[in-house]
């Protein structure tokens, strides 16, 4: 039994270790992209980034070589983001349902404290689009955002999110109606804008 | 098809996630149908801006805070095997020696208990004539009846 633990955790050593490191180094301003959509701030995106990966070193000697790293990786991702917004969310709405809010949920909170990097960006872009996708369930965010940004099949999002392709196919129609929707009610000339800019 | 059906299947034709029939359908209903053609276009707008939204850049050192953050997990991972491998041994160790010191155990005889009478001699109880007495010595007997036997005197 001892040995069999300790083997698991000797899996990633030596050739293995640099093989990972690689796939790190290749993927890892990729993977700050994603992550930074998901969470919308750079220090949110850079720890989630730091725990994929994390995650991803721990369990290398589960990684099927078949599938694309990044797939891989963005699982871990996606599941770790999620978790995170849920505890976040959780802890968010006990402080304003005792602080006695007036019913607003945490999804509709404005991003008041911009994350320092954001000048990077196009910033009147970066901040309707940005403010919107945070605004989205979760779960529909990253099939958005896998499916537009990252431009992955459906099949391949199904294998990400580990769900059915047809739940994809659900979550990527609401996702995208709910963020119109939102950018149309908080930010009509912006996304006007935004539209005649295409 | 009516313009709920085709509403709700328009992100995967715009896509292109649908079979080849069902994407002429929809072709067909959205070329005669204004809102249908309306909604068509706002959500392929909308696929637009998320497609050409720029990538977002990380800050400066950012390569280096993750390769230091994975750093210190292989030296965390390193010191937890050299704990597991102590362990390991120790163990194997303990359970050579319990194996080795087995024999000897079991080639000590086990003595059985000697059973030790417990009346030597009815004699002992200097039974007189036309006296009885019970003796307990077997306590699943249900007791021994002696009998005086000497009866010579009457």
């Amino acid at each position: 039994m001892l040995l069999i633990a300790a083997k698991t955790r000797t899996e990633t050593t030596g050739p293995s270790r640099a093989r990972f490191e690689g796939l790190v180094e290749k993927t890892q301003k990729q993977a700050y992209g994603l992550a930074y959509r998901l969470t919308g701030n750079a220090a949110e995106a850079e720890d989630l980034v730091q725990e994929s990966f994390l995650r991803a070193y721990r369990f290398f000697h589960r990684y099927d070589p078949a599938l694309p790293f990044t797939s891989w990786l963005y699982r871990i991702m996606t599941n770790a983001h999620v978790d995170g917004v849920r505890r976040r969310s959780r802890l968010r709405t006990t402080s304003l349902e005792q602080a006695g809010a007036d019913g607003s949920t945490v999804w509709e909170l404005p991003d008041s404290q911009p994350a320092p990097d954001r000048a990077m960006l196009d910033q009147a872009l970066d901040e309707t689009i940005q403010t919107a996708l945070t605004a989205m369930t979760p779960e529909f965010r990253t099939a958005v955002l896998l499916a537009d940004v990252e431009g992955m099949a459906y099949d391949e999002i199904a294998d990400v999110m580990r769900t059915s392709v047809g739940t994809v196919r659900s979550r990527i129609h609401r996702g995208r109606r709910q963020l119109r929707n939102h950018l149309l009610r908080h930010s009509p000339q912006a996304y006007k804008g935004l539209i005649d800019e295409l | 098809m009516n313009c709920k059906s085709v509403q709700q299947a328009l992100s995967a034709y715009l896509d292109q996630e649908l079979t080849g029939s069902e994407m002429l359908r929809i072709r067909s209903h959205v070329t005669r149908c204004a809102a249908c053609t309306a909604e068509e276009e706002s959500l392929r707008s909308l696929k637009h801006i998320l497609s050409n939204a720029p990538t977002a850049v990380p800050a400066v050192g950012f390569e280096a805070r993750l390769a230091s953050c994975l750093k210190a997990e292989y030296v965390q991972e390193k010191r937890a095997n050299i704990k597991l491998s102590t362990l390991a041994l120790v163990s194997m160790a303990a359970a050579a020696l319990t194996f080795l010191a087995l024999p000897s155990v079991q080639q000590k005889p086990i003595e059985a208990p000697k059973a030790q009478p417990l009346v030597k001699s009815d004699a002992a109880f200097g039974i007189r004539a036309d006296q009885a007495a019970f003796s307990g010595s077997d306590p699943l007997g249900g007791g021994r009846i002696i009998l005086a036997t000497d009866y010579g005197h009457r």
